[in-house]
């Protein structure tokens, strides 16, 4: 081989790590993974919001778990004027606006949320989180309420 | 032994010195090249070292979202019994004492809890509104804790939702806690 040729190759490796060191340099600085930190915010965020929710009094002594309650015994019980389905959808569509209004954060944004509460069928659903097609959510714990013989599960899932 | 002669002699003696000079020439730019390395590395060391400092301050940050609302000082509880809310009749108490109290555990923060759900008239909640018989309609928040630093390089903001309950009412409304973070 040739003086030339050898030096062409030493050339050549130098380039090829100059540009591995390169890539590795970038692939550290741009494609950074989620931090822990973003999943443990949401995660407190989400239970803390639902048993918030859930507590709060709507209408005079009757809190969003009662409306539930009564909106399930579909009976013709009107709460504040309103039937508890109605007003229990209303007062949640409420305070998620009032949260966003207050804290500028979107997942508290209607297409960002969704509330399911149902047993074997939906019983109130608020919020337009499509959770099939966005696999990046956090969902609070499910919370099981027995009534009658009956679970029913309340479910709560913010998309990020 | 082989003879030279002058003009030979005196060639290799330049090939020599030029040789000599390349490879001064390559220790030289091979000297640079390691400095340089070094201090890139260094700069790249102290900046992560920085990045970890301020992920463990961002964490601590989102512990303190889950802390203050289970802080016995501003819990629920009734016959020793522990509710998941806030007692609004405790908060007076904790603003009271925190911001003398509490510089170890928060820092340079500022902690607000603003009621959200039902809407309430936009003011400081303070014991002359607690003394007023329209409480707890009159305000709607709190100011819990707020210490800042003289210079303020930036800041962050996390807040979470929590659940504000009035005793002497007995009833629970929907509140942020907020949390601003100055450094």
């Amino acid at each position: 081989m040739k003086k030339a040729q050898i030096e062409i190759i030493g050339l050549t490796i130098i380039v090829i790590l100059i540009v591995l060191i390169a890539l590795f340099v970038i692939r550290l600085t741009i494609l950074k993974t989620p931090s822990d930190n973003d999943v443990i915010k949401l995660n407190i965020a989400a239970n803390n919001l639902f048993n918030a929710i859930i507590k709060t009094d709507i209408c005079l002594d009757n809190n969003l778990n009662d409306l539930i309650m009564a909106c399930y015994d579909v009976s013709n019980e009107e709460f504040c004027n309103q039937k508890p389905c109605d007003l229990a959808e209303n007062s949640i569509k409420t305070m998620f606006d009032g949260l966003f209004e207050e804290s500028n954060n979107r997942m508290y944004q209607e297409g960002n949320y969704k509330l399911i509460i149902a047993n074997n069928e939906e019983i109130v659903s608020v919020g337009s989180c499509d959770i099939e097609k966005n696999r990046d959510f956090i969902a609070a714990s499910p919370f099981h309420q027995n009534v009658a013989g009956k679970s029913i599960v309340y479910r709560l899932y913010l998309c990020n | 032994m082989k003879i030279y002669s002058k003009k030979a002699a005196k060639t290799y003696s330049k090939k020599a010195q030029l040789e000599i000079n390349e490879t001064i020439l390559v220790i030289f730019i091979f000297i640079i090249l390691l400095i340089t390395g070094l201090f890139v590395f260094h700069r790249l060391n102290i900046n992560s070292i920085k990045n970890e400092e301020l992920e463990n301050q961002r964490t601590n940050l989102n512990t303190l979202l889950n802390t203050i609302p289970n802080m016995p000082e501003i819990k629920c509880s009734s016959q020793t019994k522990l509710t998941n809310c806030v007692d609004a009749i405790k908060l007076f108490s904790f603003k009271k004492l925190a911001n003398n109290n509490y510089i170890e555990n928060f820092g340079f923060k500022k902690i607000t809890i603003r009621t959200i759900y039902p809407k309430k008239t936009n003011k400081e909640c303070s014991k002359l509104e607690f003394q007023n018989p329209e409480y707890p309609s009159n305000c709607n928040f709190w100011v819990l804790y707020d210490r800042q630093p003289n210079n303020i390089q930036a800041t962050e903001i996390v807040s979470s939702p929590v659940s504000l309950y009035y005793p002497l009412q007995d009833k629970h409304v929907l509140a942020l806690l907020t949390i601003t973070w100055f450094r």
